[in-house]
């Protein structure tokens, strides 16, 4: 599901996303993160989109599988979507077990 | 550099999808270090031309396919496809393709798009001679999209069924654009094909499918698929993101390294894809000549055009027969002239070998003569006794001195241009016969690209960032004629911006509008039918050009007319002009009221050759030294003579109070960008006036440059003063005169040297000192690049000349016939006004007079008027309209009603204009209904009962229904009839339609625009008007000038805006059609005066408070009370 929330992510070496906090729960990375790229919706976002002079559409993303670390949350496996916007990090998608069990239940 | 040849490459010709043009995308290649370059525009060839011949100037390969939508037979989608013709097959690759986009279009329309049904695949693409094109099947073909839904073993067998249907054609197309996992175009998605390519032992190549230039594009991109997609963006997914440009090989390389090592096969296989596609490339490499035809004149064979034997030894044989009819009263110098040119122009066009090709315009040119219908040859080419003697042009270029040189050099490859103008209303018909003759394997129409200027450009931009419609309206409404790239620029300059620019503050998305609109700037919008130009070719043309369906039912190329040339291909310019029908039918008008009459009626000799016995005049052997035409000219009064009834036209027409045809032709020339920017005008009018002596540079140019007072216009005074100069024959003063449009001064020390070597032959001085040299090079820098051909401008003139003199000896007969054809500028409101000034009576509109056409009448005591025209009956249909034109003459109101059956609306529309009149009185009562008694009995009758459609049933007698009619409303004053008149035909015969603000325009102190002529000048006044016209001319000075012209019913009253009043007017300045203007009279000449706004308003507005302050003032008189 989309979400687009703000989120903390460890980097290795080399630059690699290596574990995530979102909403006070730490997020351990379980598998090699598969790196995508989404795109901005400029037309919200930007005030000008002069010829060469304009953001690019592309935003560097991760597909990720973690599951939570921290205790008394679900343990469930999940997929994570976290994308790079400048300096800062947003979760964007995301798709687990309990999520798709809270929303189609 | 690596190698990588990108093999599916959308350009901006493919519609609302790709952001370059060919051209750019080609110089990105050649930069990147390619050996060859393709283009595979969705759904057409519409770029391939250009395509190649980028590709040859710059020295690459070129490769040409088309991506194409699939569909089966039941219609549903079945994925994209990309087709690439096979190179060095003498045409076989690119005529399968072409026929296979002509297959895809032809049941296409605007609401089902073009796509090839699969079953059509075999039968199109599997010729006797084998397969000749490859099909890559990427990720959006049906192979792929199965893939993408993770549908492995589907994809195998749409892949087998593929392999089986078209052996060693297919091929899989891998495509990463990091997606997200999974999508299509991803890693993932990438690594399957591959995957699926090796298991299946088909060939896989690498592309980017590139829709756009550079990475920056993508934002072009995602506007484009909000135009395609007609909705705003948010509303619609958008493209993934923007990896689709042009990668160089250097990442196209990585990228094919990343996805065999994602997969599961060795690291050879990024290798084996890369060798495979430059395999491929290599098939695909076209040669233009041997595949196209590149550039070799391809018209209709001989004995479609009725030749039999040698087209040269033909052509001389029908030039010569007709230089008696031409020319019936040539003496012997004259007749020298005469062939010398004619041996000349033939030898030159047997050189070429264009024989075929004049005669083949000479059968068109012969067919619509044979149907009837008036034509004319436009352009240089009326500068050819060839052209003339066949009758495909009807200028003589002896008379006007016109060069063939300028027509047909020495240097030119591909077929010349010949322009036809013919009747409007009959355009249609020429086509049809056109496609007759010629056989319809062989003609088409040709198609036309239209691409974004900025109006257009914030149109979509808008609806592209959500903008409501009054916003997208108001942005374009004001905006005038600009390009879309100089947006922001505009913003600080133009004053009727300046609401936008306040608006700007307001709306943050207004920003990303004029962004949004710059780079839409000059990309092909839309492709549709030129207006005027058919193709004809020999009969390979459909393996040549695809084809799809057009407007009007024909067949269009998708060729355009920047294609026409390379692929040797012969463009008709079949021009549908309004003066032509207008001239037809002043003509028939003529000869119906007149016949033996005619040259009396016209006041003239009554043994006038050019008049038949029976009335018809031969309008294109008139004399051309008609004092009473120019003498009518001069007036300015010139509304309905073609090109000279604008208000610049009429103010250079005033000034120069032309007296011979000469001086039209230099009118018509001089009033253009150039000249007006080269100062060309002014020393013309003081020489012509007699306040200078001309100039004519050097003795040796007196002869040639008479025709202009000195003052060089014309591309031929050009090419004879190169002549005369440096010795050079005409045909390289004309490469010279060409080479100059580009740089002057390429040519300057050539023209230096050669004109000081110039010696007498018998003295041996020189025939041009150093100050001639400089004296005349100092001309020719200055306007030799502005000039304009001669035989254009004489082409031009002929309808100018032939209208003019309609107009002065059948004025009636004329302007019934512009007033049928409405041919000008100005709404018909005007030509009531003129036809009023002129003392020609229009007569009411009358359901048993009227007819589709505006029709001549004789009233009692011989005036001539002009009956209106039921056509202009706001709303009336076609059937309607027929059935009227059937039913007459009627008995009365209730007989029309019953038998021409028009709607309820049209027959009270036709009560209120006074058109059922005539109907409702009897001879013999005492007093006529009033328009009010019959606007009643229309009311009953028609809220009585539907009108009767049923034939059987209808009454077989007549009743009598005058007695019916009801007595005593109220007759319609003319204020009334005025109001009527523009409601019901948009048009106010009786009064116009300005008198309903007399009171405010009274007060105001208005001058009528009739009496403007008597003022002094730098009088300030105030008129008021319809506008009727706004134009922003050329201006020497290269300032915007505004001219806005404005209707009051006793004339016309042409305003010019200065920068300074267009900055007081602001937004009024387009955005008003009811207009105040206050400004100072200026004379123009011994006829003409125009007025310098100061500033303007909009006269409704200033109505609304002259109404208010009225109110109010009768208002407080009724308060103030003891």
């Amino acid at each position: 599901m989309y979400i687009d929330e703000p989120v903390g992510v460890d980097l290795s070496a080399g630059g690699v996303p290596l574990s995530f906090r979102w909403r006070g729960i730490s997020y351990a990375i379980v598998s090699a993160p598969e790196p995508w790229l989404s795109r901005r919706a400029w037309w919200q976002q930007s005030d000008r989109v002069t010829r060469g002079r304009t953001l690019p559409l592309d935003v560097p993303t991760w597909r990720v599988d973690a599951i939570a670390l921290t205790s008394g949350a679900p343990r469930d496996d999940g997929v994570y979507d976290l994308a790079q916007h400048g300096d800062g990090w947003r979760l964007v998608g995301a798709s687990t077990v309990e999520l798709d069990q809270r929303l189609f239940a | 550099m690596p190698d990588f040849t990108h093999l599916h490459v959308a350009s901006a010709f493919s519609a609302h999808y790709g952001t370059a043009r060919p051209e750019a995308l080609v110089a990105a290649q050649k930069a990147a270090g390619a050996w060859a370059a393709a283009i595979t525009d969705r759904d057409g060839l519409y770029g391939a031309v250009r395509h190649i011949r980028a590709c040859v100037a710059s020295g690459l390969q070129p490769i040409v396919g088309v991506d194409l939508a699939l569909r089966e037979s039941d219609g549903r989608p079945a994925g994209r496809l990309t087709l690439l013709a096979h190179g060095h097959c003498e045409g076989r690759g690119w005529a399968s393709m072409a026929r296979a986009i002509t297959a895809a279009h032809a049941r296409s329309t605007r609401s089902s798009p073009p796509a090839l049904a699969r079953t059509r695949l075999r039968p199109l693409l599997r010729g006797p001679d084998g397969i000749t094109v490859t099909i890559l099947l990427g990720p959006a073909s049906d192979v792929g999209q199965a893939l993408a839904r993770g549908e492995a073993e589907r994809a195998r067998e749409l892949l087998a069924w593929w392999t089986h249907t078209l052996p060693g054609a297919i091929a899989l197309e891998v495509v990463c654009h990091d997606t997200a996992p999974g999508t299509t175009a991803s890693l993932r998605h990438a690594v399957a094909m591959l995957e699926l390519a090796h298991d299946t032992e088909t060939p896989a190549v690498l592309s980017n499918a590139a829709r756009y230039l550079e990475a920056d594009d993508a934002v072009t991109g995602d506007v484009l698929d909000a135009a395609a997609m007609l909705r705003a963006l948010g509303q619609f997914t958008p493209q993934p993101n923007g990896q689709a440009w042009l990668k160089t090989p250097a990442e196209m390389h990585a990228i094919a390294l990343r996805v065999a090592r994602a997969s599961r096969l060795d690291q050879g296989a990024a290798h084996r894809m890369l060798a495979a596609g430059e395999r491929l490339a290599l098939r695909c490499v076209l040669d233009p000549e041997t595949d196209l035809g590149w550039r070799q004149a391809k018209i209709p064979e001989n004995d479609v055009i009725g030749l039999s034997g040698d087209p040269a030894a033909v052509l001389r044989q029908s030039t010569e027969a007709a230089i008696g009819e031409r020319y019936p009263y040539a003496g012997a110098t004259e007749m020298r002239r005469i062939t010398e040119r004619l041996d000349t122009e033939l030898n030159t066009i047997y050189d070429f070998g264009f024989a075929s090709y004049f005669l083949t315009v000479a059968d068109v040119s012969a067919l619509m003569r044979r149907m009837g219908i008036r034509n004319q040859a436009r352009g240089s080419g009326a500068g050819s006794i060839v052209t003339y003697l066949l009758r495909i042009s009807n200028v003589d270029p002896l008379e006007h001195d016109l060069l063939f040189e300028r027509f047909l050099g020495n240097k030119r490859e591909t077929l010349p241009d010949i322009d036809i103008d013919v009747e409007s209303a009959r355009r249609h018909e020429v086509y049809r016969a056109i496609f007759e003759r010629y056989g319809s394997t062989r003609v088409s129409l040709m198609a036309m690209q239209n691409t974004y200027r900025a109006r257009g450009a914030a149109r979509d931009a808008g609806m592209a960032l959500g903008l409501s419609p009054e916003q997208i309206g108001f942005v374009a409404k004001n905006i005038w004629r600009f390009n879309a790239r100089d947006f922001r620029r505009a913003l600080d300059t133009k004053p009727e911006m300046r609401e936008f620019v306040t608006m700007l503050e307001e709306d943050a998305r207004l920003e990303l509008l004029v962004d949004v609109a710059e780079r839409l700037d000059r990309l092909p919008r839309h492709v549709s039918m030129h207006p005027c130009g058919v193709i004809l070719g020999n009969n390979e043309l459909y393996n040549l050009s695809p084809m799809q369906p057009s407007g009007m039912g024909l067949p269009m190329s998708q060729f355009d007319k920047d294609d026409i040339d390379d692929v040797g291909l012969l463009k008709l310019d079949v021009l549908g002009v309004r003066m032509q029908s207008t001239l037809s039918y002043t003509l028939r008008e003529i000869q119906r009221m007149h016949g033996p009459h005619a040259a009396e009626v016209g006041k003239l000799p009554s043994d006038a050759p050019y008049i038949k016995p029976n009335g018809l005049i031969e309008l294109d052997a008139i004399p051309h030294d008609d004092e009473a035409t120019f003498a009518n000219i001069r007036t300015g009064h010139t509304l309905g003579m073609f090109q000279i009834e604008s208000p610049g036209q009429r103010e250079l027409i005033g000034k120069m109070q032309p007296d011979e045809y000469n001086d039209l032709i230099a009118d018509i020339s001089l009033f253009r960008p150039g000249p007006m920017k080269g100062n060309m005008v002014a020393p013309f009018l003081d020489a012509k006036h007699g306040f200078t002596a001309p100039n004519y540079l050097h003795p040796r140019f007196r002869s040639f440059l008479r025709d202009s007072y000195g003052v060089v216009i014309y591309h031929e005074h050009i090419l004879r003063i190169l002549h005369e100069c440096m010795g050079v024959t005409l045909a390289e003063a004309d490469e010279l005169r060409r080479a100059m449009e580009k740089s002057t001064a390429s040519i300057e020390r050539a023209f230096r040297q050669r004109t000081a070597e110039r010696r007498d032959p018998e003295t041996g001085k020189r025939l041009f000192t150093d100050a001639d040299i400089e004296r005349i090079w100092a001309v020719l820098k200055g306007f030799g690049s502005f000039g304009f051909c001669k035989a254009h401008g004489a082409a031009f003139a002929l309808p100018t000349y032939q209208s003019a003199w309609l107009k002065t000896h059948y004025p009636a007969e004329f302007l019934a016939g512009i007033l049928t054809h409405d041919p000008g500028m100005y709404p018909r409101r005007l030509l009531l006004a003129e036809a009023r000034r002129m003392g020609v009576p229009i007569l009411p509109l009358d359901a048993n007079l009227s007819i589709d056409e505006y029709r001549v009448e004789r009233l009692r005591g011989g005036t001539l008027g002009i009956r209106l025209s039921l056509r202009d009956v706001h709303g009336i249909s076609e059937a309607e309209l027929a059935r009227l034109l059937a039913g007459q003459p009627f008995t009365g109101i209730t007989d029309l009603y019953e038998r021409a059956r028009p709607s309820r609306a049209l027959m009270q529309r036709l009560a209120l204009v006074g058109a059922l009149d005539a109907l409702a009185g009897s001879p013999e009562a005492t007093s006529l209904p009033t328009r009010g008694d019959v606007i009643a009995f229309v009311r009953q009758l028609t809220a009585m009962r539907p009108a009767r459609s049923d034939p059987d049933n209808q009454l077989n007698f007549t009743i009598d229904d005058r007695h019916a009619i009801p007595r005593g409303n109220p007759q319609f004053t003319t204020a009334d009839r005025a109001r009527v008149e523009l409601g019901v035909l948009d048009m106010d015969a009786s009064e116009h339609l300005i008198e309903a603000y007399r009171p405010l325009l009274d007060d105001m102190g208005v001058t009528p625009a009739s009496q403007l002529l008597a003022l002094r000048s730098k009088t300030e006044v105030l008129v008021a008007g319809v506008r009727i016209a706004t134009q922003t001319p050329p201006m020497r000075s290269g300032k915007r000038v505004v001219f806005i012209s404005l209707d009051d019913g006793s004339g016309c009253a042409d305003a010019t805006f200065f920068e300074e009043a267009q900055q007081a007017t602001g937004s009024l300045l387009f955005g008003t059609k009811l207009m105040v203007i206050r400004g100072r009279t200026r004379r123009t000449g011994e006829r003409g005066i125009s007025i310098e706004a100061i500033q303007a308003w909009d006269l409704k507005q200033l109505w609304a408070e002259f109404c208010a302050r009225r109110h109010e003032y009768s208002g407080g008189a009724t308060t103030v009370k003891p």
